[in-house]
């Protein structure tokens, strides 16, 4: 059964730093949407077809590349995932908390990407190993780190942390999530270097487990258990 | 839902900060800074005015009779409240730190969090209140 | 199978004050649940709060191992909660300068009390 045409009442949070004082919100109303048109399928036909000054990020549009991570009705979730009828025909969105809006649903990553490179996320073989043939591991050894393989660094996590958004210093769930995916593979050797900065005051000793990573996550990780997991390897000095 | 805007873009004042729609554990979060904000200022109090019978017992005995009135027992229940909350929400940070699946399970512990608060700290409020229920009380 | 690296992953990385800090709140968390909910009990549920008057501080300071539980109670309380703080401080006071004399003032503020209430218990009587 072919469904209703959906109209859609979509608010979304405005900003230009370089003209406006302080946010404000647009309402667009976008009329012929089906229930399973998704949250950017809005966007679009707001910015194409009532006001092409309304800025926001996408790529690939289907949940892999993590370009339009963004609070949608009050939570984070990327906008290529989220379906109407998950959503209802009311909208709110704004952008991801805890850093630098360059206009409107866009953001700043780069104190993002920093954080991300702070944890040394790429494999350090042993030393003497010119990479010239396979690095072997067991299933077993790869389903360790399976699960933060999946990270795609949209930030929706790291967005989503209470102590991000009050203290930008602290490293965030990504970051620990990537830094997770090294520290347990079995072909690495830089975890010392790693446990090294994720011990330190801005790592995962910020983490209060109050689990909006967990709840954001489009990949389904489980961010804040691998938190824990590198938190424990930690204290117990061993993987 | 709202009834539909006009179709041309409106433009409305940007209401104050918007809430983040967290489930539980924010709350649980925020509620554990909270209680333990207070708990700790009440500390501070509470240091101040037992180091008083040092002074002079009689300045002392002074001093607390307040904590005997009906605005002193209110507080008294709240730090009841704040405690207990802070005490066992504690434990479970403590077994979500330790424990996997205590991580996958938080919500329910959570829930039993808050009803072991509410089982305990009513009927403690109310016998740190009984004397004002009764009619007894006296300063 | 050959894998490379666990040998050289077992270079210990450093201790740090984090760390500690961390597993403290755990631990002193554990036993203030014990001290501070017995202390609740006893002065509020147990006995009414108006009967816990000089005398009753008196009788109950002359048996040393309750000036030692109430000094635990006092020591690990204080430390916890100033720890806790400082977390909150980190994370809510953003510029370092405020953040510092912020710290300064609840430090010691924090210090002189735990002086005076431990020189209560310990000289009282």
């Amino acid at each position: 059964m072919p469904s209703e045409p959906l109209t859609v009442t979509l608010r979304v949070k405005r900003y230009n730093p370089e003209v406006d004082r302080k946010p404000h919100w647009q309402v667009f109303t976008v009329e012929g949407m089906e229930p399973t048109d998704r949250v950017l399928d809005v966007l679009h036909q707001a910015k194409w077809h009532q006001d092409g000054t309304l800025s926001f990020r996408r790529s690939c549009a289907h949940g892999v590349c993590g370009s339009d991570a963004m609070v949608i009705n009050g939570a984070n979730g990327l906008a290529c995932q989220m379906l109407l009828s998950a959503t209802g025909t009311d909208v709110t969105v704004e952008a991801i908390r805890g850093l630098p809006v360059v206009k409107d649903l866009v953001v700043d990553m780069q104190p993002f990407f920093a954080q991300y490179r702070s944890v040394l996320p790429w494999l350090v073989a042993a030393d003497g190993d010119p990479g010239y043939t396979e690095r072997r591991q067991s299933p077993e050894q790869r389903a360790r780190f399976d699960d933060t393989t999946k990270c795609i660094l949209c930030a929706a996590c790291t967005t989503s942390c209470p102590v991000f958004w009050s203290n930008g210093s602290y490293v965030g769930p990504a970051a620990i999530v990537q830094a997770h995916r090294f520290i347990f593979d079995s072909r690495d050797t830089a975890t010392p270097d790693r446990l090294e900065v994720l011990a330190d005051r801005s790592g995962v000793w910020r983490c209060r487990t109050a689990f909006n990573c967990t709840n954001a996550c489009p990949r389904g990780i489980k961010v804040t258990e691998a938190i824990q997991e590198v938190k424990r390897t930690i204290l117990t000095d061993r993987v | 839902m709202s009834a539909g805007p006009d179709l041309a873009p409106a433009v409305r004042a940007a209401p104050a900060g918007t809430v983040y729609r967290g489930r539980s554990g924010q709350w649980a979060f925020i509620g554990h800074r909270i209680s333990g904000v207070l708990v700790f200022l009440f500390l501070l109090l509470h240091i101040v005015d037992v180091s008083l019978i040092n002074i002079d017992p009689h300045l002392y005995d002074e001093v607390h009779e307040l904590y005997g009135n009906v605005v002193l027992r209110l507080f008294e229940v709240g730090l009841l409240f704040a405690l207990v909350f802070h005490a066992l929400n504690g434990i479970r940070i403590v077994m979500v730190d330790l424990f996997p699946g205590a991580v996958r399970r938080e919500r329910r512990l959570l829930a039993a969090v808050v009803f072991l608060t509410l089982a305990t700290c009513i009927p403690g409020g109310y016998v740190i209140l009984l004397p004002f229920i009764e009619g007894t009380l006296t300063g | 199978m050959r894998t490379t690296g666990p040998d050289a992953r077992s270079r210990r990385p450093r201790p740090s004050f984090e760390t500690w800090s961390w597993f403290f709140m755990r631990v002193s968390g554990l036993v203030l649940v014990f001290l501070a909910l017995l202390h609740f009990a006893i002065t509020h549920i147990v006995n009414d709060v108006v009967e816990t008057d000089a005398t009753f501080v008196a009788e109950r300071w002359d048996n040393p191992l309750w000036r030692l539980f109430d000094w635990t109670l006092l020591a690990l309380a204080l430390l916890h909660g100033l720890n806790g703080l400082r977390w909150s401080i980190d994370d809510y006071v953003r510029s370092p300068a405020r953040r510092t004399s912020v710290k300064a003032v609840v430090y010691t503020f924090s210090g002189v009390l735990f002086a005076y209430g431990t020189f209560s218990i310990v000289t009282y009587g």
